[in-house]
């Protein structure tokens, strides 16, 4: 792929160099809010793929309840609309009503993971929708004409055909989890700090060479998921897809 | 044959024409259906909705209607803000389309060498998170930086970085709206205004423009929200000057004024959502233009238009590697430019 070739041209420091890097970061803060940016960016990614392709599907291929499916379209779509910061200080807000039952989530992971799937969600509801698209309708009615089951529909076809895309979206929820900063200044604790808000109180500080370096930190894992996710990709893609040569 | 794939074969031939039992499936797909309406109102309409109704209340929690508003409108530092915001994104916007326009038109429609590399040169700023670009900037132009020079003395935080930063963190969003607008073009059209001998600057106009002023709209469109609610960038490098993300920020953070920042946010909200919806409209009437008949566009070799874009037609392609060049060797120059100098 070009794009990665010209990647590398730019960027010709490889494990050793982060090494380096990595020794250079002690001083600064702490190795656990990068930790927590990669579990957090890990979560994100698998849990938003899974529920983004099958509120995709739901919208997509459902025969029925077409204004629910509408409704629910235009509901995927919103967060395109809403600023992440507006988003973040909307979930604190809510989230500290008196009475409301969620208020436990506050200051854990799950609600940086939940704020950062919805303030993401409309892109990869996009994607899997155009992927899906891709799929004949007639495919589901000659599987149901065969009687065969949803589930074994789901697995067989509709999931390998959509590999690409899926693999796509957790791409970017990855990426976009690791440097988001908007939707979670609000609602992280000592304890779930992530790296990219130490980026910005280490700046803060003035020290801005370690936030230059906790910022790279992000840069080369993204750069490392990105290959992965191409190395795997072309695997994984051969396996189920070997009509499709790339 | 079963009496189970009966049904199915029955199922399968009277899908479209007349009304039929509920599946199981079909059930079950209703149910997942609520509970994606359900939890989509839970995570984005209630918390958006209790934002709103904060933003009517005072500290302690009563209604005071719009008195919020009112203080922020006439609280003259509040009020700037939305302007500086407001300015910025439109200055970043008016400057990335352009660039982005004659970058994408010199990869997609000339015939210039090397065009994979610049491509990548290009896309690469999406893997890298705009808060490092500030920084970047804040390592070439600020108080002790290598260019600084170059700003004839005008200081880096404020208006100028927050727009430089901006700009290199757009661009590759506007590129890629960019190259897919250029794509979808006919060439039919080329042919018709060549057989016609029409000149260059005509055809540009009355067939080029056309085709892709949607995606320029969509591109300026999206360019100018983002900055205007983006906040790392003015946080890092914004200095004093003050735009909505940032006061958000402060109010809430600083001041723990929950309410003014939600007026701030909703401030925000607004002109985000118009933007939104106007994008919508643009996107939908730029998938009308091209059909199954059109033939995609090849460009040939015009030596002026590839002396134009190789040449350096937007200056971005060569400060964008100075600057990434720069910024990755900064983590391991432990004292920076003062121990260069």
């Amino acid at each position: 792929m070009a794009q990665f070739a010209s990647l590398v041209k730019f960027w010709p420091y490889n494990l050793n160099l982060t090494l380096d890097h990595y020794e250079f970061q002690i001083e600064g803060i702490g190795w656990i809010n990068f930790g927590n940016s990669l579990l957090m960016a890990t979560f994100a990614a698998s849990f938003g793929a899974l529920i983004v392709f099958i509120g995709a599907y739901v919208v997509e291929k459902a025969r029925r309840d077409a204004w629910l499916r509408k409704f629910l379209q235009l509901l995927m779509l919103l967060p395109m609309a809403i600023p992440g910061l507006v988003l973040g200080l909307a979930y604190l807000i809510f989230i500290n009503t008196s009475g409301n039952p969620a208020s436990w989530l506050y200051g854990g992971m799950a609600i940086l993971v939940i704020s950062t799937v919805t303030h993401l969600y409309s892109v990869p509801h996009l994607t899997c929708l155009t992927a899906l698209k891709g799929l004949d309708r007639e495919i589901e009615s000659v599987g149901l004409s065969l009687n065969t089951s949803v589930t074994r529909m789901l697995t067989q076809i509709t999931i390998p055909v959509c590999l690409a895309a899926i693999l796509d979206v957790w791409l970017y929820i990855f990426l976009c989890a690791m440097t988001t900063l908007s939707a979670v200044i609000f609602l992280y604790s000592s304890d779930t700090k992530l790296a990219s808000i130490a980026v910005i109180h280490i700046d803060e500080t003035g020290r801005v060479a370690s936030a230059a370096a906790m910022a790279m930190l992000l840069v080369y894992v993204c750069l490392a998921v990105r290959l992965a996710h191409y190395l795997i990709g072309q695997k994984v893609l051969r396996k189920f897809q070997p009509w499709r040569t790339s | 044959m079963s009496a189970q794939s009966l049904k199915g074969l029955n199922a399968f031939l009277f899908v479209h024409s007349k009304p039929q039992l509920m599946e199981r499936s079909d059930w079950l797909v209703r149910w997942v259906c609520l509970a994606y309406c359900v939890s989509a109102m839970c995570t984005i309409v209630l918390p958006v909705g209790a934002l709103f109704l904060r933003s009517f209340n005072n500290a302690d929690g009563s209604f005071v209607g719009l008195q919020n508003y009112l203080t922020y409108f006439n609280t003259s530092a509040l009020f700037d803000s939305f302007f500086n915001s407001l300015i910025v994104s439109l200055v970043t916007a008016t400057l990335v389309v352009p660039m982005a326009f004659a970058y994408a038109y010199g990869l997609l429609r000339t015939c210039m060498p090397f065009k994979p590399f610049f491509r990548g040169v290009a896309l690469i700023p999406l893997l890298i998170p705009g808060v490092l670009k500030a920084i970047a900037l804040v390592y070439l132009f600020g108080n002790q930086g290598l260019l600084r020079e170059w700003l004839f003395g005008h200081p880096l935080y404020g208006p100028i970085g927050i727009v430089g930063a901006s700009v290199i963190w757009t661009f590759p969003f506007a590129v890629l709206i960019m190259l897919t607008a250029l794509q979808h073009v006919d060439h039919r059209l080329y042919h018709a205004a060549a057989f016609l001998k029409t000149s260059v600057w005509r055809t540009f106009w009355h067939v080029t423009w056309p085709s892709c002023r949607y995606g320029v709209t969509t591109a300026f469109l999206v360019v100018t929200v983002s900055v205007f609610t983006d906040f790392g960038i003015a946080k890092v490098i914004g200095g004093d000057f003050r735009v909505l993300a940032t006061d958000i920020y402060k109010e809430v953070i600083g001041q723990q004024n929950f309410q003014m920042g939600a007026v701030i946010s909703v401030m925000l909200l607004i002109p985000a959502f118009v933007v939104f919806l106007l994008e919508r409209q643009v996107a939908g009437k730029q998938m009308a233009q091209f059909t199954g008949r059109s033939l995609p566009y090849t460009p040939k070799p015009w030596f002026g238009a590839m002396a134009y874009f190789w040449g350096g037609a937007s200056p971005s392609r060569f400060l964008l590697p100075a600057c990434w060049s720069w910024r990755s060797l900064r983590p391991w120059l432990s004292f920076g430019p003062t121990t260069l100098t």
